[in-house]
């Protein structure tokens, strides 16, 4: 049965977690990190089936990453952005591989972008980058030029 | 997509690409004829050309570039005594966008349909001499024009960037 | 499964002490496209493990693109895929205008759905094209190369340039169509929809191609949901989901898209699944210049090469010729994106189905296997 998106926002909001209506077809919704998990498993279970993306956010300025799952429902049409908030100083969260099986490779990836670790995540190995003995590139506080200034004596021009 | 049987003579059909005209062009003989004007197309984005009376070095297109490939030379001094500035494109980093381009306050700044460059080597150079070599000739310099036949170019159209 | 030659040679292996070994299956394998590997741990011929072997062409783009202005990162998105660059574009500009919340002029909408599915074709060409190299059919390979060059042809003269068009900026497209460019696509299109009959001969009636193929790779209708497939993959496993139907992006509101679905779920559904859409694809942008508004082509958003977008973010996602592509831009309201992450459609089914499907798999397969899925290792990578 497709539902509209005031009623998913009115379901979501008697779950209790806060949902912003961004764009037509796209809303947002903040999630705290215990509760991630259940939201998940709540949305999967209205028909949300259709994990599209898992990416992460340095938000280096309020010292905490966000992590922003993104879920797309094919009956409903709604993309929902699942935002959580995890400290920058001990950045866990735990894993979603049992929800759905292609999040091993997006926590894989922003494991070693990001170095956020997957709490029950048995192979978070590095897939992209070899010998990485740095902080995690993908981190604002992570300095390119410099880097490449120290690793392959690069000029930099301006 | 059935799979019916097909006639021992199927084959023969092939024959016809005997007598049709071939897809390529054979290149420095014959140019490509698909375009208003044969070669490449009218608005390719080629070797660049600049006007240097009506570039009046702003410098609006090193902004703009997204790969640094653009520097301001200083090639001389006006009346005031203040250095006037040419732009220089390195084409080991230019990507050939044409933002430079759309960006040009004057229009001075375009782009030709040239696309062929070529350095001449030193045959005693060594190797690395060879590549330092190449490095200082793959641009374009202010006084040197790289072909005068303009292709990508925003001055009769609305200015898209800037 | 006793008497196989698999069988076969492994037990001869085992005999001689060579139980298993490590086949790198690319990036210098000729069955492999683009940068890319499988760490393959094979018995004989058969795989027993896979470990897949990305990063060879990482870029570090998400990154790159915090440093550049919002108008620079047009010049670098379209190289996250070579072979359909104009989704990227299209996506990125699609994110920023909907965190700026503009509507861009109607003409723009429609010239950037005609360079969708021009890149669409040139894309699908491409993949067949890989897909019969991949079983030993060069000549239709070929054949779709030399096609694909005059859909090339077309976007060198709408944009100036031939594979990195560049073409869609925040706010509306750079060029309009030029004069005689209608009538030559037209042509074109003909063209193409007579080869499709020499296609049909060339590869998707030949026996080749359905021995090979038959069965190779099957992907179940709830499985393609569950594993994230999009595109092509997920219709010919039998889902009727397109993102043009179902959040339509550009000028789709205003055409009438009709997805094409099969059931079979298999690597020679998704072949025809291809063909089928390529034939539907020029039939689209026939319908998509027959209604094309006259009008602006560019909305004025001031300075572009200035422009702040307003703190927020967004999710744009395009219909590209392997599937969903998405882009998640973050603005911090500067002249710089804060955050750009890139989601590619290769990412579930090369790395993911991988793991699925190969083992027990001949290495015969493996780039059939790769071509039918339309695997393009760039937006993996990144």
């Amino acid at each position: 049965m497709k539902l509209d998106k005031e009623s998913i926002i009115e379901l979501l909001n008697q779950k209790g977690v806060e949902v912003l209506d961004l764009y037509p077809n796209q809303i947002s919704v903040n999630i705290k990190k215990d509760n991630l998990l259940n939201h998940l498993v709540f949305l999967r279970s209205i028909g949300f089936d259709h994990l599209s993306f898992i990416n992460a956010v340095d938000f280096i300025d309020e010292g905490e990453f966000e992590l922003v799952y993104h879920v797309w429902s094919y009956t409903h049409k709604i993309h929902v952005l699942n935002k959580v908030r995890i400290s920058r100083n001990n950045p866990v969260i735990p894993t979603i591989v049992n929800l759905w099986e292609q999040a091993q490779f997006y926590e894989q990836e922003i494991h070693e972008f990001f170095g956020i670790i997957f709490e029950g995540n048995k192979d978070l190995s590095p897939l992209f980058l070899e010998n990485w003995v740095d902080i995690p590139p993908l981190r604002k506080d992570f300095d390119t030029k410099e880097f490449s200034v120290r690793l392959f004596g690069a000029e930099i021009r301006r | 997509m059935s799979l019916g049987d097909k006639s021992v003579y199927s084959p023969l059909t092939n024959l016809k690409n005997l007598f049709k005209k071939p897809m390529t062009v054979k290149y420095p003989k014959e140019i490509l004829k698909v375009f208003p004007k044969d070669g490449v197309s009218p608005i390719y984005r080629g070797l660049h050309t600049n006007d240097l009376n009506k570039c009046i070095g702003c410098g609006m297109c090193q902004r703009i570039c997204p790969f640094d490939a653009i520097e301001m030379k200083v090639i001389g001094e006006n009346e005031q005594g203040r250095a006037i500035k040419k732009p220089v494109v390195d084409y080991g980093r230019c990507s050939f966008c044409g933002f430079c381009v759309d960006v040009c306050p004057t229009n001075s700044l375009k782009m030709s349909r040239h696309y062929i460059y070529k350095v001449k080597t030193v045959k005693s150079m060594s190797a690395k001499e060879e590549v330092e070599h190449i490095k200082q000739k793959f641009k374009l310099l202010p006084d040197e024009s790289l072909g005068d036949d303009i292709g990508y170019n925003t001055g009769k159209t609305k200015k898209i960037l800037g | 499964m006793m008497d196989s030659p698999s069988y076969m040679l492994s037990k001869i292996a085992e005999k001689d002490n060579l139980t298993v070994y490590e086949l790198f299956f690319g990036p210098n394998h000729p069955g492999m496209h683009g940068n890319f590997g499988y760490v393959l741990e094979m018995i004989g011929t058969e795989i027993v493990k896979v470990r897949p072997n990305a990063g060879h062409l990482h870029r570090g783009f998400e990154k790159l693109m915090e440093q550049k202005l919002w108008v620079q990162n047009i010049a670098l998105v379209p190289r996250i895929c070579v072979a359909d660059p104009d989704p990227n574009e299209v996506a990125y500009c699609t994110a920023i205008e909907k965190i700026l919340r503009v509507d861009i002029p109607d003409r723009a909408k429609f010239l950037r759905t005609i360079t969708l599915e021009m890149s669409r074709l040139s894309s699908f060409l491409m993949g067949m094209g890989a897909l019969a190299a991949a079983v030993g059919l060069y000549t239709a390979m070929n054949i779709m190369t030399a096609d694909r060059d005059l859909i090339l042809d077309l976007f060198e003269w709408l944009t100036g340039a031939r594979v990195y068009h560049m073409f869609s900026i925040p706010g509306g497209v750079r060029n309009d169509l030029p004069d005689g460019f209608v009538e030559r696509l037209y042509k074109v299109l003909d063209h193409l929809e007579k080869r499709l009959i020499e296609y049909d001969k060339l590869l998707f009636e030949n026996p080749i191609i359905h021995k090979r193929l038959k069965g190779l790779g099957y992907v179940s209708k709830e499985d393609a949901v569950k594993y994230g497939l999009t595109g092509p993959n997920l219709r010919a496993s039998g889902n009727p989901y397109d993102v043009r139907v179902d959040d339509p992006y550009a000028a789709y509101p205003y055409l009438d898209v009709r997805v094409i679905t099969q059931e079979g779920g298999d690597a020679l559904t998704r072949a025809i699944q291809i063909r089928l859409e390529f034939e539907e694809t020029i039939n689209l942008i026939r319908r998509a210049l027959k209604t094309m508004p006259e009008g602006e082509i560019r909305l004025n958003l001031g300075n572009l090469s200035a422009l702040k977008v307003p703190k927020g973010e967004a999710y744009a996602k395009v219909e590209s010729s392997k599937g969903e592509f998405g882009y998640y831009v973050v603005s911090d309201g500067g002249m710089k994106p804060y955050r750009v992450a890139v989601r590619g459609p290769s990412l579930p089914a090369g790395l993911l189905l991988a793991q699925k499907h190969l083992p027990k798999m001949k290495i015969d397969d493996v780039a059939a296997w790769m071509a039918s899925l339309a695997i393009c290792p760039p937006d993996i990578d990144k």
